[in-house]
C-alpha cells in the first residue's frame, strides 16, 4: 500500500482533497480537449490536406486565347443556307439606329416600327439578348459572337440544339432544289418569325369534292349502333 | 310528285327521281345536237375530230400499241409524240412528254414528320396541279386523315375536315398516299401486267395497257389508287406541260391512277412536289441506298412508323414524330 492512500486512510481530509484533485484534473482535461479544438480545426486541416486544384496536373499545352466556334456537327452533309438578310423589311438597321441614342435599359417598345412586345421566350427576352447594342447590323450570340443575320440559326441554336441538330441532318426544316446534287437549307428564319416563333392556325385548302350525286360519307358510330340492333328499331336509313 | 327539302338526295324515290330528271334533260339536249348537227352538216363532227379526236394514223397506233415493257425505243417514241399530238389537239396546249429511265442505284423513299404536319392540304394542291389532275374530280393522290390525338383509328378518321383553321387541337393530321410498297399488292392482282415495280422502287401504271378493272384498287390496303371515272378537265392555261410516260401524262378516262413520287421530277434531280409544297418542312424525300442521305438519317434516328406493316407490303413510305425532348 502507497504511503500516500495510507495517510489518507489515516486522515480523512485528506480524501476530500484527494477527490477535489481528480475532479478538477478531470475537468481541465476535458476543457483543454474541447474548447481549443474547434478553433484550431481548420488550421490542421490545411495543414494535411491541399485543395483539389493544387493536386491537379499541369495544364498540357498552350490555353487557346480565342473561344472554339461552332462549326457544325459532324457527319451532316455539308449545305449552305438560303440567304435572307436581303428580305428583312428595316435592314439595314443602321439607318435609324446610328441616329438614336442608344439605351439599353429592357423596357417595352412603344413608339417604333418594331413589335411591342417580343413573345419568344415568354417574356424572358429583351431585345439586345440577341441583338448587337453597338453596331445594329449585327446579331450577336451568349458568348458575345458578331453573327450576320444570314447565320441567325447558330443564335436559335444555343436554346434549341436538338431542333439545329435535326435541322442540319435533315429531319427538320425544308430543303430547297432537288433531292441530289448541292444541299441548300431554308434558314430558320424563312419559317418562323424569329420575334414570334410558334406558326399560326390557317385555314387550309379546298375539301376533297365528292363523286357527283354522291355527299361526303357521314362518320357514323357504327360500333354503338350494332346493324341487328338498327334493324330492330324498324328505321331503315 | 313532292320533293322533300330536307334529304332529297338521301330518301330513295325523291332522289332517284332527281337525278332521273337530270338524265333526261341531259338525253334530250344531246338529242337535240345531233339533230342540229345532222341538219348543220358536220359541224359536231369538226369539234369533236374523226377517229375520237385523232388522226386514222394515231387512233391506228395507239390501239396497237403494245406494253410499255415490250415496246423498243422508236415505239416509245412514236407513242410519245402521239400523246403530245393528242394534247396539242385536245387541249391546244404543246406538253412535253419523255420517258425518264430510273436512275441506277437509286431506290426512293419518302418520310413525312407527323408532328409538323398541320393538315394544311397544300400537298394536295400541289400534286393536283403537277400531275394533271382533274380541277373537280374526286381523283387526289394524297389524302389528309385528321384523327383524334393518341389513336390511330383510320376507319374512325375525317378526311373532308373543313374547320376554319387548321390545326384543330386536340388532332393531327396523317397525310397518306402510294406507300410505293416493296413488295405491292395491288402489282399482284392486276390481271394485265398494267402495273408492276420500278427499278428505283416506284410502281408504275402503263396507262395505255390498263383495262380499268379496278382489282389493284381492291387489292390496295391504303387507299392509293383512284379510278378516273372522267377524263381530267383542266382549263389549258394550268396544264403542266413537263410530262412523263409513266408519270404525269394526261390519262385517257376509264383506267386507275395514283401517286408515282413524281417521275417526271425525281427522275432528274428534283424533289416531288408535294415536298416542294409542303410549308411546314414535313416531308423528307431521298435515295435510301445513300447511306448519307436525309431519308437515311431520319430512318435511323427516328422513331418510325409505317401505315399497316403487319400486312407485309413493305411500304417505302416512313412516318415519324420528333422527339418529346427536344424543343
Amino acid at each position: 500500500m502507497s504511503p500516500s492512500i495510507r495517510a489518507a486512510l489515516r486522515r480523512p481530509w485528506l480524501h476530500a482533497a484527494w477527490l477535489l484533485a481528480l475532479l478538477s484534473g478531470a475537468l481541465c482535461a476535458q476543457d483543454t480537449t474541447t474548447l481549443p479544438a474547434t478553433a484550431a480545426a481548420p488550421a490542421s486541416s490545411a495543414f494535411t490536406h491541399r485543395p483539389l486544384r493544387d493536386n491537379q496536373p499541369p495544364p498540357l499545352g498552350p490555353v487557346p486565347t480565342a473561344p472554339e466556334e461552332f462549326k457544325g456537327y459532324p457527319g451532316a452533309i455539308p449545305f449552305t443556307v438560303v440567304p435572307r438578310r436581303d428580305n428583312i423589311l428595316l435592314y439595314p438597321c443602321s439607318q435609324c439606329h446610328n441616329l438614336l441614342p442608344l439605351n439599353t435599359l429592357p423596357r417595352k417598345l412603344i413608339a417604333s416600327p418594331h413589335q411591342a412586345t417580343l413573345q419568344h421566350g415568354g417574356g424572358r427576352f429583351w431585345c439586345l439578348d440577341c441583338h448587337q447594342a453597338k453596331d445594329r447590323q449585327w446579331l450577336h450570340t451568349i458568348d458575345g459572337d458578331k453573327v450576320d443575320f444570314n447565320d441567325s440559326s447558330r443564335l436559335c441554336g444555343q436554346c434549341h440544339g436538338a431542333r439545329q441538330r435535326d435541322w442540319a441532318f435533315g429531319a427538320h426544316g425544308k430543303r430547297v432544289a432537288g433531292w441530289t446534287g448541292e444541299r441548300q437549307l431554308y434558314a430558320c428564319t424563312h419559317c418562323h418569325d424569329p420575334h414570334s416563333p410558334t406558326l399560326k392556325p390557317r385555314e387550309a385548302q379546298a375539301v376533297p369534292p365528292v363523286r357527283a350525286g354522291l355527299e361526303p360519307m357521314q362518320r357514323t358510330p357504327h360500333e354503338r349502333v350494332l346493324p341487328w340492333q338498327r334493324a330492330a328499331t324498324g328505321k331503315h336509313e | 310528285m313532292k320533293t322533300s327539302k330536307k334529304d332529297p338526295a338521301g330518301e330513295g324515290g325523291d332522289g332517284f327521281s332527281r337525278y332521273r330528271r337530270r338524265f333526261l334533260r341531259g338525253l334530250a339536249q344531246v338529242g337535240a345536237a345531233g339533230g342540229a348537227a345532222a341538219a348543220g352538216g358536220v359541224a359536231a363532227q369538226a369539234a369533236q375530230g374523226a377517229y375520237g379526236g385523232s388522226t386514222l394514223q394515231d387512233a391506228l397506233g395507239s390501239f396497237f400499241q403494245d406494253h410499255y415493257q415490250r415496246m423498243s425505243k422508236d415505239e416509245i417514241q412514236a407513242a410519245l409524240q402521239r400523246i403530245e399530238r393528242k394534247a396539242q389537239r385536245q387541249h391546244g396546249v404543246a406538253i412535253h412528254c419523255e420517258d425518264t429511265p430510273p436512275i441506277p442505284g437509286v431506290v426512293f423513299g419518302y418520310a413525312l414528320n407527323i408532328s409538323k404536319c398541320k393538315g394544311y392540304r397544300d400537298c394536295v394542291k400541289g400534286c393536283i396541279a403537277e400531275n394533271n389532275q382533274g380541277r373537280d374530280s374526286q381523283v387526289q393522290y394524297i389524302r389528309v386523315l385528321q384523327l383524334d390525338r393518341g389513336t390511330m383509328e383510320l376507319e374512325q378518321s375525317e378526311h373532308y375536315y373543313d374547320p376554319k383553321a387548321v390545326p384543330v387541337p386536340g388532332k393531327f393530321y396523317l397525310p397518306v398516299q402510294c406507300m410505293q410498297c416493296d413488295n405491292p399488292p395491288c402489282v399482284k392482282a392486276c390481271p394485265t401486267q398494267a402495273t408492276w415495280k420500278e427499278a428505283d422502287g416506284i410502281v408504275v401504271i402503263d396507262y395505255d395497257w390498263c383495262i380499268g378493272c379496278r382489282y389493284c384498287m381492291t387489292a390496295c390496303p391504303y387507299w392509293a389508287r383512284h379510278f378516273n371515272w372522267t377524263a381530267p378537265q383542266i382549263p389549258p392555261e394550268q396544264i403542266n406541260p413537263n410530262t412523263n410516260y409513266l408519270g404525269n401524262r394526261p390519262r385517257p378516262q376509264g383506267v386507275v391512277e395514283k401517286c408515282h413520287f413524281c417521275t417526271q421530277r425525281t427522275r432528274k434531280g428534283r424533289q416531288p412536289a408535294c415536298q416542294e409544297a409542303c410549308p411546314t418542312g414535313a416531308r423528307v424525300f431521298g435515295n435510301l441506298m445513300d447511306p448519307k442521305s436525309e431519308i437515311r438519317y431520319v430512318l435511323e434516328h427516328k422513331q418510325v412508323f409505317r401505315l399497316k406493316e403487319e400486312l407485309g407490303t413493305e411500304p417505302k413510305f416512313w412516318y415519324y414524330s420528333d422527339d418529346r425532348a427536344s424543343t
